[in-house]
Formats: structure tokens, C-alpha cells, sequence
């Protein structure tokens, strides 16, 4: 089954409402605790990089029965180093971001830490395209 | 299950769509033109109660005339902090213990002293198992506690591991009493209930073998019997029963708890809506920075429960009073410096996630469902508009794919088909 999200970046003050929704329909099914949480704080940090750095994005879920799989595209500036934005405390948020306490630098490694699976696919000037696999079994 | 507390009294209820919008967790439906509460899913915070206009919801709690008719040896009232702001005057709070004996109690021990024990265990506890990625949460209120076992299940091993002050201090009272030498059967401790969760906290222990209170009696009760007398009874006649300190007695308002851990980074939060948006955050990890999460269901706290007189504001405001005419208190010494108050005070059993939001407790039937329930919710106005009996479209569809109702029970898709009939006849 798939779900399927749209990240508006006119409204930043909605950025996390996906990933709450998302965790809604993981309670239904009877997701285990353990996992309905390493997705929502995942997922969570996806949608507010998708605030921060991108012009929002779409977000699609797929639940399958061994595995849940997050796939979050923007068409933003794309990462220019992938090696340096893996490493915690690493960020290029404007001031602006950081004022509303965003921009810590821990986006992409928590995403790492909370996925059994990450995939970045990014081009500069063209977007971003983060694929995060949880494993239910 | 039905381990819940909030009755309806069917005679009264009049079916109307009022309670099912509010409850917090979807827990009524209006069936056959009356309201039902679905016990899975009801938490006990009183919502229902407060909302319905026909005084149709209720809580199950004790008579007090049974209580003070019944054959224990001894009768012990446990006030709890939040009995103090409910006063008009400033009354001392050696004052409203004595009128609790006059009316029939033999004895009263106040919850305010088990609370400043369950301060002082929490301080410590939180210093020997420091927070990991999400904050220690009080486990004083039992409607929250519930609405963590339902609807928050990762979040349960974050319930801080400590029985509640009125355990504890129902604890103490039985050591007391046994050490006089009365037999634990002998001994009836009764709760001053401010809500119909902590009764549910008694008759329905999660987290000890069997609760140490005997049973409750609602605070309204007994507000209406110790008022006549408050003024009556001489300065003289006051005794000095009062056992705990402001550190205690300030858990009757939001916030007071964690005031008294003295925590730099807590964060105190009230009222349902409030706190089910506060757990999800925390769910998200989106709030890092706390070591205390003190999160109540009644706006302002317990002296806002639903079984309580006053409106909470008012009562907050008395309760500062309170607090400040407190700051120098006459205590019962012989039993607040003597080791009665040392009573085991850990969770005897561990809390176990009864997830409500599940739709089977099958995966691949849950996914089956939740695809039929999103095809059927295309198809329904979405006016949300409570005429079938569920707080929601949303609800309904569930209701309808897990076979409760039929799609024609929305007056809506009735009206669609029946004119869809219309049309095929002419």
C-alpha cells in the first residue's frame, strides 16, 4: 500500500505533519513501537530538510510486508557534498533557519541513524531524492 | 476489557452528538440513540462528563455514607492537595483535615506528604538513570498514563517507574496502623477523587499486585459535607493533622511537580489536546532538550479534574493562597519524622502497550482494512457531521470496514442511493 505526501514550502509552520500522519497509519497497522519511532524522528527530519533547504517536495511511502520504504524528493539546490553533510553538526541552513532552531546539522546522520537503509541521490541545481528503508522483520 | 470508570446513565442521555466530538480519543458512539462508551479506548479523563449538557456521564466512585457505614476498624481519608484550592476562604489546611474527621473519618493522612516522598524519589531516580533520547515522564496522572499505553506505545518506557503519591501515601497510613496493631483488613483507606482515572487507579492497578486504597469518593461529595462546617469549628478545635509541605501540596496545580524536582530542563503541559500534540512532537524527537516531561489531562491540573467544584482558574489562584499561608506549616511530627513515611515506592509491575489505534492484530489485515476504509472514505462527504453516531467520517469508515455499520447508516450515502433509485425507476 502507498502513501502518498506533499511538503509545502509556503507553510513551514506544517512541516512535520506528514510524518505525524504517516505515524498515524503505522499505529493502525500494528507497526512495533520500535519502528513507528526510528521512521517518525527519520522522517520527521527529512520534511523539515525539505523546508529548510528545498522548496518543500513529495513524499511516498510504501508499506510492504517486510519492510517500509520512505522516499522523499525535492527540486532544491541539491547537496553539494554529501560527505561532509553526513557528519553531525555539519550545515549550510541560512540564519533565517537557524533562528526558528532548525539547522543543527544533524538532518542527514540522524536520518542514517534511525533507517536500516539510506539512499542519497542528489544533483546540483536539480533536487534531492532520499530513499530510507525500515525493516519490519 | 471495561477496566474504565466514566458510566453512562442511560436514562438521561438523549443521543445527541455532543460527547462523541470531544472525546479526545474517539471513545463514544451514539448507537440506537444512545451514547457508548468503547472501553478499549476510553482513558478516563472525564472529557464526556464535563461536556454533557444532560449530566448523562458519570463516574463510578463510593458513596460516602457507605463509607462511613462500613465495618473497618478504622476509616482513613486521603485528601489530596487539590481539596485545598476549592475553598472560598483561605482556609488552613489543618482546618480542612479536622472537618474530614468531623464528618466521620477516624484518621486522615494528606497525599500532599507522599507527593514530596515521590519528589524526593524522583530526584533521585533521574540522577542514577539519566534520560536517554526522550525525557523521563511522570506517571502521576493515570489518564495520561493510559493514553501512553494506548496511543503512544513508544513512549512507555519512558513512564518514570514510581507508584503515585496517593499509593504511597496510602502505603504509609496502613504501616501506621498496623504498627498500632490493627490487622491490614481492619484498615479502610478511602481517596478523595478528583477524577474518575484515579479511581480506575484503584480498582484496576497497572502498575502494583493491589492498590493500598480501599476505594474512592468524589471530591464533589465531599466538598458538599465539609463546607457547613469549616466555619463552625473554633480555632481551638483545630488539630494538627497536616503532613506534607508545599512541595507537595504545590502537585495540585500543572507544573508544581516539576517545580519540586527542580529539574532546569522540565516541561509541564495540561489539558488533552495539549499533551497528545507534546507526545507526538516527542515522538517525532522533535523536543530534545527536556530530562521531565509532567503532563496532566485536566487543564491546570488535578484541581481541574472533572470531580472537582471550582473552575480551575479560580482554583489555581487559591491555590497560590494556599501555598503562600503555608509556607511556615504545623506538621503531625510523629509520623512525618518517623519512618512510617520509608514505604517501597517502585512499580511491581512493568506496563504493557495496549495499542487502541490498531485496526487488526493482524499486519495483512490491517492493511486490507485500512485500503477498503480509504476507498469508502473517497465516497463520504467528509462533513464530519456526527448524524450516524461516530465523531467522524473517518471514524465512520473504520466502523463500517470492521463491520459495525453498514454504509447506508450516513444519511448522506442513504440520500445518494435512495436518489440513485429515484433514477433508475423514472
Amino acid at each position: 500500500m502507498t502513501f502518498n505526501y506533499v511538503v509545502d514550502p509556503e507553510a513551514p509552520e506544517r512541516a512535520g505533519r506528514a510524518s505525524t500522519r504517516f505515524k498515524g497509519v503505522l499505529k493502525e497497522l500494528g507497526v512495533s513501537p520500535k519502528v513507528i519511532r526510528a521512521i517518525s524522528i527519520a522522517m520527521y527530519e527529512g520534511e523539515i530538510n525539505m523546508v529548510i533547504h528545498a522548496k518543500g517536495g513529495t513524499i511516498r511511502c510504501d508499506v510492504d510486508p517486510d519492510k517500509i520504504t520512505v522516499v522523499m524528493a525535492d527540486v532544491g539546490p541539491g547537496i553539494p557534498d554529501i560527505e561532509q553533510a553526513m557528519k553531525a553538526g555539519w550545515s549550510t541552513a541560512s540564519p533565517e533557519a537557524r533562528e526558528l532552531g532548525f539547522g543543527a546539522g544533524m538532518g542527514l546522520p540522524n536520518m542514517k541513524k534511525w533507517s536500516d537503509k539510506l539512499l542519497v541521490e542528489t544533483e546540483l541545481g536539480v533536487g534531492t531524492t532520499l530513499t530510507m528503508e525500515f525493516n519490519l522483520t | 476489557m471495561g477496566e474504565t470508570s466514566v458510566r453512562l446513565q442511560k436514562e438521561k442521555c438523549i443521543g445527541c452528538t455532543s460527547c462523541i466530538k470531544r472525546c479526545p480519543t474517539g471513545a463514544i458512539r451514539v448507537r440506537g440513540g444512545r451514547a457508548h462508551i468503547l472501553t478499549d479506548y476510553c482513558i478516563d479523563c472525564g472529557m464526556c462528563m464535563r461536556i454533557c449538557q444532560h449530566g448523562a456521564k458519570v463516574s463510578d466512585t463510593a458513596a460516602l455514607d457507605d463509607i462511613l457505614a462500613s465495618d473497618y476498624k478504622v476509616k482513613i481519608a486521603l485528601p489530596p492537595p487539590s481539596l485545598y484550592s476549592q475553598f472560598e476562604k483561605n482556609r488552613s489546611i489543618n482546618r480542612l483535615l479536622t472537618a474530614l474527621k468531623i464528618i466521620g473519618f477516624d484518621d486522615v493522612f494528606g497525599v500532599a506528604l507522599g507527593a514530596e516522598i515521590t519528589t524526593r524519589e524522583t530526584i533521585k531516580f533521574i540522577k542514577e538513570n539519566p534520560p536517554d533520547d526522550a525525557p523521563w515522564i511522570s506517571s502521576a496522572c493515570p489518564a495520561i498514563v493510559r493514553l501512553i499505553e494506548t496511543r503512544f506505545p513508544s513512549l512507555i518506557g519512558n513512564i518514570l517507574p514510581l507508584i503515585s503519591p496517593m499509593e504511597t501515601t496510602a502505603r504509609m497510613a496502613r504501616k501506621y496502623y498496623t504498627g498500632l496493631g490493627y490487622k491490614d483488613e481492619e484498615i479502610g483507606v478511602f481517596f478523595i477523587t478528583p477524577c474518575p482515572a484515579k479511581r480506575t487507579e484503584v480498582k484496576f492497578p497497572r502498575t502494583v499486585e493491589k492498590s493500598a486504597v480501599t476505594d474512592t469518593v468524589s471530591m464533589q461529595q465531599i466538598y458538599y459535607k465539609i463546607r457547613p462546617f469549616l466555619r463552625k469549628i473554633d480555632e481551638g478545635e483545630i488539630q494538627v493533622l497536616q503532613l506534607g509541605g508545599n512541595d507537595g501540596v504545590a502537585w495540585a496545580h500543572i507544573g508544581g511537580e516539576s517545580a519540586g524536582i527542580k529539574l532546569p530542563d522540565s516541561l509541564a503541559v495540561d489539558g488533552m489536546e495539549n499533551v497528545i500534540r507534546v507526545l507526538d512532537d516527542l515522538e517525532n524527537g522533535n523536543i530534545e532538550e527536556i530530562d521531565f516531561l509532567e503532563a496532566n489531562a485536566c487543564t491546570g491540573g488535578c484541581l481541574g479534574g472533572p470531580l472537582t467544584i471550582e473552575n480551575p482558574f479560580n482554583a489555581y489562584t487559591r491555590m497560590k493562597k494556599v501555598l503562600r499561608r503555608n509556607e511556615n506549616p504545623v506538621f503531625r511530627t510523629e509520623i512525618r519524622n518517623s519512618d512510617v513515611i520509608e514505604v517501597p515506592n517502585h512499580f511491581e509491575k512493568e506496563l504493557k502497550a495496549t495499542p487502541a489505534m490498531q485496526l487488526s492484530s493482524d499486519f495483512q489485515e490491517s492493511l486490507r482494512l485500512m485500503q477498503q476504509r480509504d476507498e469508502l472514505l473517497e465516497k463520504l462527504p467528509m462533513l464530519d457531521c456526527g448524524a450516524c453516531g461516530c465523531p467522524s467520517c473517518y471514524a465512520f469508515a473504520q466502523d463500517v470496514v470492521q463491520g459495525n455499520l453498514k454504509e447506508t447508516d450516513c444519511i448522506i450515502m442513504l440520500r445518494r442511493k435512495v436518489d440513485d433509485t429515484d433514477k433508475k425507476d423514472s
